[in-house]
């Protein structure tokens, strides 16, 4: 008996790139083969790099198997009826796992491949600055080794950089109310709240971070007795860079657990980000299409500086905040954005920093979104003779 | 325009609309040392004809000084200068003219403050001219 996987390519023209599928209990006992024992050849014969995540290692339920395509799979059908390749699957001696054991004791982590390394605040407090209001965000994004959230100040290596400057930070987080109770949501404050790292995977397809909030309680109206229940909420993310690829991939979700039992909460995220776009950039945001936005400096000459920023994602952005509306500082509001998201009970999103193609803010931004958010390539586990 | 008059106009820019003469002023060794070190390259590099090297040089150097539009003035200075510009060459792109005028008032600076070092000048005639050709393309 062979085991197979079915690749499915959602688009009309020929695609090649990184797949994710979950390799739970479920997956291991279908086949037989352990994530850490997994092996992949393409039609062609060819090994493809493959690496298996445990995420969580206190929850087998979120380990993944990343796997990249090397040859591109024919197109296919937009509905992901039709497979357009198969990948075997076979069992190999167990590699050491990808994910290594991780202090709790870390405030800080990066990620890196060969052009991206993404410093991550897992504390709220910078140790160099003594600002508390940090956590969860990235305050650093070197891209072929340039800042790219303060372009124009990296120029000039007198000055340093601004200490506020960050982005990917969830500030907030509204977690929505059962249809029965007066208010629709409870809402959550973030950035002084310190993450723990769940684990730290990598590997040839990829390197991850998972992180966990504190716990915050949520107060749950119980339906036929009235009676509060509390609920110990974490906000769940996992943030991945891809080898070669320079965008940064999201996955969100807020774990509450009660009585031993745990469960995903329907939640509206707010993002906030401290970047130097520049004075007066523009906003690339079209009514009708609210899955992804850019902002870009496309203005002057070819030569000089044209830093841009996309987001996307497959929950709705709600509201875009250019400043955002709290900021304290007049002088630096115009560096701040905000912007939220509608809820979902899990979010995939996408944050990508660009540089030297102004005219393609929203072209890649927009490109992104439908290969990484909306239609990724997709894998799916079947058992042949 | 007169030369005399372009270097008018990029005073102006600077210090009247863009406010950066400051930033400028605190930055004149590094924007000097990198200008100068730009133009050594292009000037020992093998097989450049004379229109490569001033793209190779205006190329390495523009980044520098177009970021003190953002870095050296604020936005409601930066907002002003592109005014300023939109309102006297309709057709211009503001941000193009005046990265350009910010790159001419350093370098009639810099040739300024090479004196009395026969060298230095040497090498300021030498980007001046570089920038003043930008400019006629």
């Amino acid at each position: 008996m062979s085991i197979d996987l079915r690749i499915f390519n959602p688009s009309n023209y020929p695609r090649k790139g990184h797949v994710t599928l979950p390799w739970r209990p479920e997956e291991e006992a279908f086949t037989g083969i352990s994530g850490d024992e997994l092996e992949l050849w393409d039609e062609s014969g060819q090994s493809l790099p493959v690496q298996f995540d445990r995420i969580d290692p206190c929850d087998p339920s979120r380990n993944v198997l990343a796997f990249s395509l090397l040859s591109e799979v024919p197109p296919g059908d937009e509905h992901y009826s039709v497979p357009g390749a198969f990948v075997r699957v076979s069992r190999r001696v167990p590699e050491p796992p990808s994910s290594e054991a991780v202090p709790e004791t870390r405030t800080h982590i990066e990620l890196s491949n060969s052009r991206v390394t993404v410093s991550l605040c897992l504390a709220p407090t910078q140790p160099y600055s003594g600002r508390d209001w940090f956590a969860g965000s990235a305050d650093s994004f070197r891209l072929d080794n340039r800042e790219m959230l303060d372009v124009f100040r990296s120029r000039y290596g007198s000055i340093g950089h601004d200490p506020e400057k960050r982005f990917m930070q969830i500030d907030k987080v509204q977690i929505v109310s059962p249809p029965w109770t007066d208010e629709p949501y409870q809402e959550f404050h973030l950035h002084k709240q310190s993450y723990r790292l769940q684990s730290l995977c990598s590997g040839p397809v990829r390197v991850s971070a998972a992180l966990a909030s504190e716990p915050f309680t949520f107060e749950k109206v119980d339906f036929t007795t009235g009676q509060p229940t509390a609920l110990t909420c974490q906000l769940c993310r996992v943030i991945s860079l891809y080898q070669g690829f320079t965008y940064v991939i999201e996955e969100t979700f807020v774990r509450a657990t009660h009585g031993g039992r745990s469960s995903r909460l329907r939640f509206a995220a707010r993002y906030f980000a401290n970047i130097d776009m520049g004075h007066d950039p523009r906003i690339y945001r079209f009514s009708g299409i609210p899955d992804w936005f850019a902002v870009g400096y496309p203005y002057g000459y070819p030569e000089a500086d044209h830093p841009g920023y996309g987001f996307a994602t497959d929950a709705h952005v709600e509201f875009l905040d250019h400043p955002h509306p709290d900021c304290p500082d007049e002088a630096t509001a115009e560096r701040t954005y905000s912007w939220g998201l509608g809820p979902r009970r899990q979010t995939r999103c996408l944050h990508i920093f660009m540089h030297g193609n102004p005219a393609g803010f929203d072209g890649q931004t927009g490109h992104l979104w439908y290969v990484q958010v909306y239609k990724p390539l997709t894998a799916q586990l079947s058992k042949g003779d | 325009m007169p030369e005399g008059m372009i270097y008018k106009k990029a005073k102006e820019a600077v210090e009247e609309r863009l406010k950066a003469q400051e930033f400028i002023e605190q930055h004149r060794p590094e924007i000097y040392a990198r200008l100068e070190e730009c133009d050594r390259r292009v000037v020992t590099a093998k097989d450049l004809a004379g229109g490569e090297a001033d793209v190779i040089f205006i190329a390495e150097c523009l980044p520098m000084v177009a970021a003190i539009l953002h870095v050296g003035s604020t936005l409601r200075n930066y907002r002003e200068g592109v005014k300023w510009i939109s309102d006297s060459l309709p057709d211009a792109d503001p941000v193009t003219v005046l990265s350009a005028l910010t790159f001419l008032y350093i370098v009639e600076h810099g040739q300024v403050d090479a004196r009395p070092d026969e060298a230095k000048m040497e090498v300021w005639r030498r980007i001046s001219n570089r920038v003043s050709r930008l400019l006629e393309t």
